[in-house]
């Protein structure tokens, strides 16, 4: 404490390490609290432009596949995992379908979005619903084995909480099956 | 620094700063933990019951800035009880 500069590194460091501890009191607080699953509702609405595509350049030696483009509307409540620890949810919707003889599996992103918690808590329960009607999905769905007629799909609703401190975890919010078409459209 | 030659003005100001007590480093040194720690336990349970964790942030670090700027530069009222320095010795050149 004999020099100014020997004071200001004291109570700038001691300070950064109080607020140290109290991120991790803040995180270690959240899970007391708030640990609720949030409910979720997707329905299907249609699947467009479902054809048979063939590739008019070299694409790494996939010449051709079928492909589709779905649109839903999804309803969601996010209040059970709103906490003062998390900063956003990681919403993306994926679909689950295999082959019917050889047994593949594959699993295709088809929507995602950010949503971010706002400080003020009394906004919560307004922000916290999210509400798509009529939504088109951003990525295709595609098989490389042309076996989507008539196939039967899963759609996995999931979400990556990230929080202030702590871990990044991924939960599934739901399931939801669905028929593909007979034929191409 | 050759005999003789005057400190400028900003080595002469940073010396001022620079010296303080001893007795006033005592109480410097106790004190800023205890306004930091209160200040952080009492903000992180306001911001417990509002739900708003940049509340508690935000007042420890303004809490920090103010020791800062009253406890760490040498302000006259931490200049009051100088040591009892000895007498110069003059019998320096003979």
């Amino acid at each position: 404490m004999y020099s100014i500069t020997a004071r200001f590194n004291q109570i700038v460091f001691f300070t950064s390490w109080t607020l140290v501890v109290l991120s991790l009191l803040n995180q270690g607080t959240a899970y007391f609290f708030k640990t609720g699953k949030p409910t979720v509702d997707l329905k299907i609405l249609s699947a467009d432009k479902f054809q048979h595509y063939k590739a008019t350049y070299y694409n790494g030696g996939a010449t051709d596949w079928d492909q589709v483009t779905f649109k839903f509307s999804l309803e969601a409540d996010f209040e059970p995992v709103y906490n003062w620890n998390l900063k956003q949810l990681f919403l993306y919707v994926n679909v689950h379908h295999e082959h019917q003889q050889k047994g593949y599996e594959s699993d295709c992103v088809i929507y995602d979005k950010i949503i971010s918690r706002p400080d003020d808590p009394s906004s919560w329960s307004t922000s916290s619903k999210l509400v798509l009607k009529n939504q088109r999905a951003e990525y295709p769905l595609k098989d490389i084995h042309k076996q989507l007629r008539n196939a039967t799909v899963n759609f996995e609703v999931w979400i990556e909480v990230m929080p202030y401190v702590g871990y990044i975890r991924r939960e599934k919010l739901g399931d939801f099956e669905y028929k593909m078409p007979q034929q191409y459209n | 620094m050759a005999e003789g030659q005057s400190d400028t003005f900003w080595k002469s100001l940073y010396i001022y700063f620079n010296e303080m007590d001893f007795e006033s480093q005592l109480f410097v040194k106790k004190i800023y933990k205890i306004i930091i720690l209160t200040v952080a336990i009492i903000s992180f349970i306001i911001a417990f019951f509002l739900e708003r964790f940049s509340v508690c942030v935000y007042s420890t670090i303004g809490s920090s800035v103010l020791c800062i700027l009253v406890l760490a530069p040498a302000w006259p009222m931490w200049k009051k009880n100088q040591p009892n320095w000895q007498q110069a010795n003059q019998q320096k050149q003979k």
